[in-house]
C-alpha cells in the first residue's frame, strides 16, 4: 500500500461519516457513552467469623438467678439477647443490651437487662427453722419477681467463639407478694391485737453480680 | 473506641449517678395493714372528769388508743429509715359481752391522733350519727388520706384518742369495743447509712 493510501485512509478516519440506518428489525447498538452503568461493586463482606452475629450465652448471678439465652448481633459493637431464667423459686423470661466497644481477648462490656418471674409459692420457707415467721406464709404463697440491671463487666475469650464475662453492676428489684398475712400479740398498752399485712410489695436496689459463658457461632 | 462510643459511654454510665435520691434504696409498700385491738373499754356517760375530752366538756368522753408501730415493723426505729403512715378507716363495734347495749347515745365521734411534744394533736377520721340508724352497734369513719402521721409516732408509738360526744339526755353505760384501724405504710431504707 502506498503513502498516499495510507494517508487517505487515516483521514478518512477522522471524518464523522453517517452511518446508514439499521436494517428494520434489528436493534440498534448503543454507543459506547450510552451503555448501562456499571454495576458498583459489591461490598467486601467481613468474614464471618470476625462478626458472628448469633451465638448462645449461660449467666448466674445475683439478683437475676440463672439464664440462658439466644444472642444476637446487629452490629459488632451491640448484641441484643432473650431467653428463659430460673431463679429456684420460679421460672421466668429475661432480656437485654450489650455494648461492647473493643472486641479483643480482653474486652470491656457494658449491658442493661431485665426480667420477670412468673408467679411462685414460697410458703415452704417460712418454718422455724429458716426464721421465716410462720404467720407469714399465706403471703409468700403468691409471690412476684422483677428486676433490671445495669452492669459492667470484663470479657475474656475469643469475640467470635468462646468468651466468660464477670461483670458487676447495680440492680433495681420488685417483689410482690399476694395475700393476707395475720399475726396476733401485744400491740402495746391497748394489749394483745391482731395485725394483718395486705398484699405487701418490696422494691429497691442492690450490688448486682453476674457471670457468664458466651459461644459465637 | 471512636468518638460517639465515647460519648454513649460517658452518657450510659453517668445516667444513674444524676438521679434523683439514694441509689441504694429499699422501700417496703404495705398498702393496707389492719390492727385490730379487741374490747376496749369505754367509759359510760356521763363520764368522770378524768375522762373528759377537755377540762370543760363534760359530755365529751376520750379513750386513748396506743398503736406500737415498731413492734409490728420494727426497722422503722433503725436510721437510715424514713416512712409514710395514713389512716385509712377505723371501725369501732360493740363486743358480746356488750350485747343488749348500742351506741345511740353517741351523737358524734372523733379520731384523734396526739401530738407526742404535747400539742392539740390534729383529728383524722370523725362521726356523726345517721338519723336514720340512730342505735347502730358499730361506727366506722375514713380516715384522711391527705395527712401524713409519721410526725405524731414518737419511739415508734402512736397515740390515738376516741372522743365520743354522748347525748346528755340519754345515759349511756360503759361498754367495750373492738377498735379496728386500717393504714397505708410505705417505708424507705438508704442503704448507703449503712455503708
Amino acid at each position: 500500500m502506498s503513502l498516499a493510501a495510507l494517508l487517505l485512509a487515516a483521514a478518512l478516519a477522522q471524518v464523522d461519516v453517517p452511518l446508514p440506518p439499521p436494517p428494520p428489525g434489528t436493534a440498534r447498538r448503543p454507543a459506547p457513552e450510552e451503555a448501562l452503568p456499571v454495576p458498583p461493586p459489591p461490598p467486601v463482606a467481613e468474614p464471618s467469623e470476625a462478626h458472628p452475629r448469633f451465638g448462645l450465652v449461660l449467666e448466674g448471678g445475683f439478683p437475676q438467678g440463672a439464664s440462658l439465652g439466644l444472642l444476637y448481633r446487629p452490629i459488632p459493637s451491640v448484641r441484643l439477647w432473650a431467653g428463659p431464667a430460673w431463679n429456684y423459686a420460679s421460672f421466668g423470661l429475661q432480656g437485654g443490651a450489650a455494648f461492647q466497644p473493643w472486641r479483643f481477648a480482653v474486652s470491656p462490656v457494658l449491658s442493661v437487662e431485665g426480667g420477670r418471674y412468673f408467679s411462685s409459692d414460697v410458703s415452704v420457707l417460712a418454718n422455724e427453722s429458716s426464721g421465716v415467721p410462720e404467720e407469714i406464709a399465706p403471703l409468700l404463697e403468691d409471690v412476684r419477681y422483677a428486676y433490671g440491671a445495669v452492669h459492667l463487666g470484663l470479657e475474656v475469650g475469643s469475640p467470635s467463639g468462646f468468651s466468660f464475662s464477670l461483670k458487676v453492676g447495680l440492680a433495681y428489684v420488685s417483689i410482690q407478694a399476694k395475700g393476707t398475712a395475720t399475726a396476733t400479740g401485744d400491740t402495746g398498752g391497748s394489749g394483745t391485737g391482731t395485725v394483718e399485712f395486705d398484699d405487701p410489695r418490696l422494691r429497691g436496689t442492690l450490688p448486682s453480680v453476674k457471670l457468664g459463658l458466651q459461644y459465637w457461632f | 473506641m471512636t468518638r460517639p462510643n465515647v460519648a454513649l459511654l460517658a452518657a450510659v454510665l453517668a445516667t444513674p449517678l444524676s438521679g434523683c435520691g439514694p441509689m441504694l434504696f429499699a422501700e417496703l409498700d404495705v398498702p393496707e395493714v389492719r390492727i385490730t385491738l379487741p374490747s376496749q373499754a369505754f367509759p359510760a356517760s356521763p363520764a368522770v372528769p378524768a375522762d373528759w375530752c377537755f377540762p370543760d366538756t363534760p359530755t365529751c368522753v376520750a379513750t386513748e388508743l396506743q398503736y406500737q408501730l415498731a413492734a409490728q415493723v420494727p426497722i422503722v426505729n433503725e436510721p437510715g429509715v424514713t416512712y409514710d403512715l395514713r389512716l385509712k378507716r377505723v371501725a369501732i363495734v360493740l363486743t358480746a359481752s356488750s350485747a343488749g347495749t348500742d351506741l345511740s347515745g353517741i351523737v358524734s365521734a372523733g379520731i384523734r391522733i396526739l401530738d407526742p411534744s404535747g400539742g392539740p394533736g390534729v383529728v383524722v377520721a370523725s362521726y356523726t350519727q345517721d338519723p336514720a340508724a340512730p342505735a347502730p352497734t358499730s361506727l366506722a369513719v375514713s380516715g384522711d388520706p391527705s395527712l401524713d402521721l409519721e410526725p405524731y409516732v414518737r419511739s415508734g408509738n402512736l397515740m390515738a384518742r376516741v372522743e365520743f360526744v354522748y347525748d346528755p339526755a340519754h345515759l349511756t353505760p360503759a361498754f367495750d369495743a373492738d377498735v379496728s384501724a386500717a393504714f397505708a405504710l410505705d417505708v424507705k431504707v438508704d442503704w448507703g447509712e449503712y455503708l
